[in-house]
C-alpha cells in the first residue's frame, strides 16, 4: 500500500510540473499585461518607470526563465535583503499639522535611497533629480549646495535635529496591514497604487484612499481613518550601516509619491491632507507631469529590522496585495474549508439516505420525482441560483445578508452566540446553493451504486437464506454499495473547492475561489500560478485519496496490497 | 428424373399426422402481433434505437422541448419576432414590466427608427397586428428598452451555438487523439495519455477564465477555449472503444484485404464507437452551455451588446441588488432558459445512452 502511494506520488510530480509549465506558458504567452493592470494607462507613465516595475516583478525575462525562477523559489528561495519595519509615531504626526517643514542633513545622518546607503552628496543629487522630474516650483525651491554636500536650502530650518537617518524611498515600499473586518468584507475590489508598488491588503483601501484624496478639496472636513494596524515594510539593500543600528531611531522617510505618503499617514490615523512635503513644497492637488508625484516626507520610528531568511515553498508575493501568496492562500483556505466541510457533511447526510431509498424503491413515483429533481439540481446554473436566492431571501425578504462572512465590526468568537448566529446567517445562502448542486450528483451516484449491488448473487443468496429485509440491506447491499460512494469523497473534494469560484464571488466569501478569480481579473501571476498549482495538487491528491479509500473499503483490493 | 411434388402422397411440408388422430390445431403465427412480421428486412440498428428511445418519456419530451427551443431561437427569431435584440431604443432607464404598452414610445429617435426598420425588413414574415412601434413586451424589457423575449431568443442562439460548436471542437479533438492513441498504442499512446492526464489535472474553469482573461473575450474565443479544455473525456472514451474494437475480426479482415490505416480508423473504428461518442457529446453540450453562461456572467464570455443568457443574468444583477424582487423577470427568464435547456439535454443524453447501449 505504501509503495503504491509512493509510486502514485512520484508519478504526480512530472504531471504537476508539466501542468504548471503549461499554465505559465499560457498566461505569459497570451497577450495581457499585469503592468497595465497595475498602473492603468501606460502612456501616462514614463517608460523608465515601467521598465523598473517589470524588473521588480521579474517580467523582463522570457517566460521560461521566469518559470524556472518560480520553480526554484518553490523549493528554495535564497535569502533576501532585510526588511525594515516602521512604526509611525502619532505624537510626531500630530505636531506636524502644518503645510511644510524642513529638514537638515548633517554629517551623522544616514541616508538610504531605496534601501541602499549612499554618500550624502549622491543623496542630494538623487533628491534633486527626483525633484526635477516633478514640477517647476519644486525645482526652484530645492537647490543643491554642492560644496557641503547637504540639502541645505531645501532642509533649511533645523526643526528636526533628531533625525538620525533619512530613508528616501523611490521604489518598492511594501505596505502590509490588517484592516478591520468590515473592509475585508467589502465587495469593492481595488487595483492599488502601482507607481511605487504599494500594496495594501484591504479590498477597500482604495475607497479609503479616494476619501483621502477628496480631502484635497477645500472645505472638506478632516477625517480620521479607523485603520487598526498597519505595518510598513521597506526592503533594505546593501547598506553599510547594520540594520539593527537603525532600530528605535527617529527617521525621516522621504517618498516620491503622494499615495505612498498617504498610506503612511493612513497608518498613523492622521489626516492625509496634512501630509507635509519636503522643503517648502506643497501639494496643490493636481497630478504632476509624467504622473510622478512630488517628494513627501514622513517622520517615522523604526520598529524593527526583519531579516528575511531563505525560504522553502515560496510562492512569491502577490502583485496587487503585496503579501506573500502562501499567506493569502492559507487565509482563504481556512474560509473555504469552513464552507466546504459543511457542504460535504450536509451533502452526504442528505444525499446518501435519499439515494438509497430511491434505489430501493426503483421505478416508483418517488423515484421518478426525486430523479427528476436531481436532474434539475445538476442543471441549475449556480450563479443564477445564487442570484435568485439573493433576490428573494436577501433583497426581497431581507432574511439574510447579501454577502461576506460576518457583519460589520463583528468577528467570530466561539464563546459569543451572537457572533456565531451572525456567521450562520451569512453562511446560509452560499451553503444552500453549493449543497443543492452537490446533493444531486451524490444522490444519483448512490442510487447507481446501490442498484449495481442489489442484483448481485450474494444479495439473492442472503434473501434466500431468510435474512430479514433490513439485514440484507444494511449488511449486504449497503456495505458493498458504500465502496464506490466512499471513493466519491476523494473525487468531490477538489471540485468543491475549485467549483466554489462562482458562489464565493457572488456572496463575497473570502475564500480560495474568490482569491483565484480576482487574481485572474487583475493578472496577478503569482496568485494565479499558486491557484493552478494548488488546484492540480488537489485533483491529484483527490484521485489518490479516492483510490486509497477504495482499497481501504474494499477487502478484495486491500488483500491484494497486503500480498 | 424429377419428382413432381404434387404427385407425392403427402406433399412436403404437411405436418405428420397419425391416422385416426384429430386434425392439428392451426399453429399460431409467432410474429402475428408484430407489425414487423411481414417485412423482409430485419430491424435495423437505427430503428431499434428509435424504438427504444421512444419508450423513454422524459427523453422524448426533452427532445421536443429542444426542438421547440431551436425553432424559437433560430427561424422564429429571424422570421417573425418584431423587435431587435441588439438595437437600443433609448438610453438608460427603467426596465419595463411584462405587459402591453401603448405605442407612444416610438418615434423619438429617427436614426434608431430607420435602423430598426432596416433590421426588421430582414424578417420576412410579420405577425399580423404587431406593427413597428407597437409595444407588446410579453417578457418585459431591459433597462435600455429592448424587448426581453427577443433578447432571450437571440441569447439562446448564441448559447446554443456556443454549446454545439464547443462540443464539436472537443469531440473532434478527443476522437482523433483517442483513436490515434488507442489504435497505435506504444509511444503515441503514452504521450497522448500523459497529455490527457495533464489536462485533466488542470483546474478547468480556472484555466478557462485565465485564458479568457488574457485573450480578448468574444464568442469565437469562448467556443475555442471551452472546446480545447473539454476533450479529455471523449478522448478516453474513444481510446477505450478503439482498444476493444481493434482486435475484432472485422478489423483483421479489413486489414487482410489491404485497407490502409486511415481507412480502418475512419471507416471502421470511429463509426463503430460513434454511439458512446454521441452520448458523450449530448451530455457535454449542457456543461458547455453552463460554462459559457458562467463565463459570460463574469464578463469573460460573450460581450454586450450581443446577448447571451449568461451576460443577461449578469446585467440583471444590478437590478437585483438595487430593487430586489421588483425586477424579477430580468434574472428569472434567462436563467430559467439555461436550466430548461440543460435539463433537456441531460435527459436527452440519458435517453440516447439507454437507447444506444445494447446491454439495456
Amino acid at each position: 500500500m505504501f509503495q503504491f502511494i509512493l509510486r502514485r506520488l512520484l508519478q504526480a510530480i512530472p504531471i504537476i510540473l508539466a501542468t504548471t509549465f503549461l499554465a505559465y506558458g499560457i498566461i505569459r504567452a497570451a497577450p495581457g499585461d499585469p503592468i497595465q493592470m497595475l498602473i492603468g494607462d501606460p502612456k501616462k507613465i514614463p517608460a523608465s518607470v515601467i521598465e523598473d516595475l517589470k524588473r521588480q516583478l521579474g517580467l523582463d525575462k522570457p517566460w521560461y526563465v521566469s518559470y524556472a525562477y518560480w520553480l526554484r523559489n518553490l523549493f528554495y528561495n535564497p535569502a533576501q535583503p532585510p526588511i525594515v519595519d516602521i512604526e509611525l509615531d502619532k505624537a510626531t504626526m500630530e505636531s506636524l499639522n502644518q503645510t511644510s517643514f524642513d529638514v537638515r542633513i548633517d554629517k551623522d545622518t544616514i541616508v538610504l535611497i531605496d534601501g541602499q546607503e549612499v554618500a550624502q552628496r549622491k543623496a542630494a543629487h538623487a533628491v534633486f533629480e527626483l525633484s526635477e522630474k516633478t514640477s517647476g516650483s519644486m525645482k526652484r525651491k530645492i537647490r543643491v549646495p554642492r560644496t557641503k554636500g547637504l540639502l541645505k536650502d531645501a532642509f533649511e530650518k533645523d526643526r528636526s535635529a533628531d533625525w538620525q537617518a533619512i530613508l528616501i524611498w523611490v521604489k518598492e515600499p511594501v505596505v502590509t496591514g490588517v484592516f478591520d473586518e468590515a473592509s475585508a468584507n467589502d465587495n469593492e475590489v481595488s487595483a492599488l497604487y502601482p507607481r511605487e508598488r504599494i500594496k495594501v491588503i484591504s479590498f477597500d483601501a482604495r475607497a479609503r484612499l479616494l476619501k483621502a484624496q477628496e480631502l484635497d478639496k477645500p472645505g472638506q472636513p478632516e477625517t480620521v481613518f479607523d485603520v487598526d494596524n498597519v505595518n510598513v515594510q521597506l526592503r533594505l539593500g546593501k547598506a553599510k550601516v547594520k540594520p539593527p543600528d537603525l532600530v528605535g531611531k527617529e527617521v525621516l522617510l522621504v517618498t516620491r509619491s503622494r499615495e505612498t505618503s498617504r498610506l503612511f499617514a493612513l497608518a498613523d490615523q492622521a489626516s492625509a491632507a496634512k501630509m507635509p512635503a519636503v522643503g517648502s513644497f506643497t501639494w496643490k492637488g493636481e497630478p504632476l507631469k509624467d504622473g510622478i508625484a512630488g517628494l513627501y516626507a514622513q517622520p517615522v520610528k523604526l520598529k524593527a529590522v526583519v531579516a528575511s531568511p531563505a525560504k522553502r515553498f515560496d510562492l512569491g508575493v502577490s502583485y496587487t496585495q503585496g503579501r506573500p501568496v502562501t499567506e493569502l492562500y492559507m487565509e482563504a483556505l481556512q474560509n473555504t474549508f469552513f464552507m466546504v466541510f459543511l457542504v460535504l457533511l450536509l451533502e452526504f447526510l442528505i444525499a446518501i439516505p435519499i439515494g438509497i431509498i430511491v434505489a430501493l424503491k426503483k421505478n416508483s413515483p418517488l423515484d421518478y420525482i426525486l430523479t427528476f429533481l436531481t436532474f434539475v439540481g445538476i442543471s441549475l446554473p449556480n450563479f443564477w441560483l445564487a442570484l435568485m436566492f439573493l433576490m428573494i431571501f436577501s433583497f426581497g425578504l431581507g432574511w439574510y445578508p447579501s454577502g461576506g462572512m460576518q457583519s460589520m465590526n463583528t468577528t467570530l468568537d466561539w464563546r459569543d452566540p451572537a457572533t456565531i448566529y451572525d456567521r450562520i446567517r451569512h453562511m446560509t445562502l452560499p451553503l444552500l446553493v453549493m449543497t443543492l448542486g452537490a446533493i444531486a450528483g451524490t444522490m444519483r451516484y448512490t442510487r447507481a451504486a446501490v442498484l449495481d449491488v442489489i442484483h448481485q448473487d450474494y444479495v439473492r443468496t442472503a434473501k434466500a437464506k431468510g435474512l430479514p429485509y433490513w439485514r440484507v440491506i444494511t449488511g449486504h447491499v449497503l456495505k458493498n454499495a458504500m465502496i464506490p460512494i466512499i471513493t466519491l469523497l476523494g473525487l468531490t473534494l477538489p471540485f468543491l473547492i475549485g467549483g466554489s469560484y462562482i458562489v464565493e464571488t457572488i456572496f463575497s466569501w473570502p475564500g480560495m475561489g474568490r482569491l483565484g478569480l480576482e487574481a485572474v481579473f487583475k493578472r496577478d501571476y503569482p496568485v494565479i500560478m499558486a491557484g493552478i498549482l494548488f488546484g492540480a495538487m488537489m485533483i491529484i491528491a483527490g484521485q489518490l485519496l479516492a483510490d486509497v479509500l477504495y482499497a481501504w473499503a474494499n477487502p478484495r483490493i486491500r488483500k491484494s496490497f497486503e500480498g | 428424373m424429377t419428382i413432381d411434388s404434387a404427385s407425392l402422397p403427402i406433399p412436403p411440408g404437411t405436418p405428420l399426422q397419425m391416422p385416426g388422430a384429430p386434425p392439428p390445431a392451426p399453429v399460431a403465427d409467432p410474429f402475428a402481433g408484430l407489425e414487423r412480421a411481414n417485412t423482409l428486412a430485419p430491424e435495423s440498428f437505427m430503428q431499434l434505437v428509435v424504438r427504444r428511445f421512444r419508450k423513454n418519456k422524459a427523453a422524448v419530451v426533452s427532445y421536443w422541448i429542444l426542438v421547440f427551443l431551436f425553432v424559437a431561437c433560430f427561424p422564429v427569431y429571424y422570421l417573425f419576432v418584431p423587435f431587435d435584440a441588439q438595437l437600443i431604443p433609448h438610453g438608460n432607464g427603467e426596465p419595463q414590466k411584462p405587459g402591453f404598452y401603448p405605442t407612444d414610445t416610438g418615434g423619438t429617435d429617427p436614426a434608431f427608427e430607420s435602423k430598426l426598420k432596416l433590421s426588421l425588413e430582414q424578417r420576412k414574415f410579420k405577425i399580423p397586428g404587431i406593427a413597428l412601434g407597437q409595444q407588446t413586451h410579453l417578457w418585459g424589457t431591459d433597462k435600455q428598452g429592448r424587448d426581453y423575449l427577443s433578447r432571450c431568443l437571440k441569447g439562446g442562439q448564441i448559447s446554443l451555438t456556443v454549446g454545439f460548436v464547443a462540443v464539436g471542437i472537443a469531440v473532434t479533438i478527443g476522437t482523433l487523439l483517442g483513436a490515434i492513441g488507442g489504435f497505435f498504442g506504444g509511444l503515441p499512446d503514452s504521450i497522448i495519455s500523459r497529455f490527457t492526464e495533464i489536462m485533466l489535472s488542470l483546474p478547468t474553469f480556472f484555466l478557462i477564465i485565465t485564458i479568457q482573461a488574457v485573450l480578448s473575450p468574444n464568442i469565437y474565443n469562448v467556443m475555442a477555449v471551452i472546446g480545447i479544455t473539454s476533450w479529455m473525456g471523449v478522448s478516453r472514451l474513444v481510446r477505450g472503444q478503439v482498444l476493444s474494437q481493434k482486435e475484432e475480426e472485422y478489423i483483421q479482415a479489413s486489414r487482410a484485404s489491404g485497407a490502409g490505416l486511415t481507412r480502418i480508423l475512419l471507416r471502421h473504428l470511429i463509426p463503430n464507437s460513434i454511439g458512446p461518442i454521441i452520448v458523450a457529446a449530448t451530455l457535454a453540450i449542457p456543461s458547455a452551455i453552463l460554462t459559457e453562461s458562467a463565463l459570460s456572467y463574469f464578463g469573460m464570455g460573450v460581450q454586450p451588446p450581443t446577448p447571451s443568457w449568461g451576460n443577461m443574468v449578469a446585467d440583471a444583477r444590478e437590478w437585483v441588488v438595487s430593487r430586489g424582487v421588483a425586477m424579477w423577470w430580468l434574472v428569472t427568464y434567462p436563467g430559467m432558459l439555461i436550466a430548461i435547456t440543460v435539463i433537456a439535454f441531460n435527459f436527452l443524453g440519458e435517453g440516447l445512452r439507454d437507447a444506444l447501449d445494447p446491454r439495456s
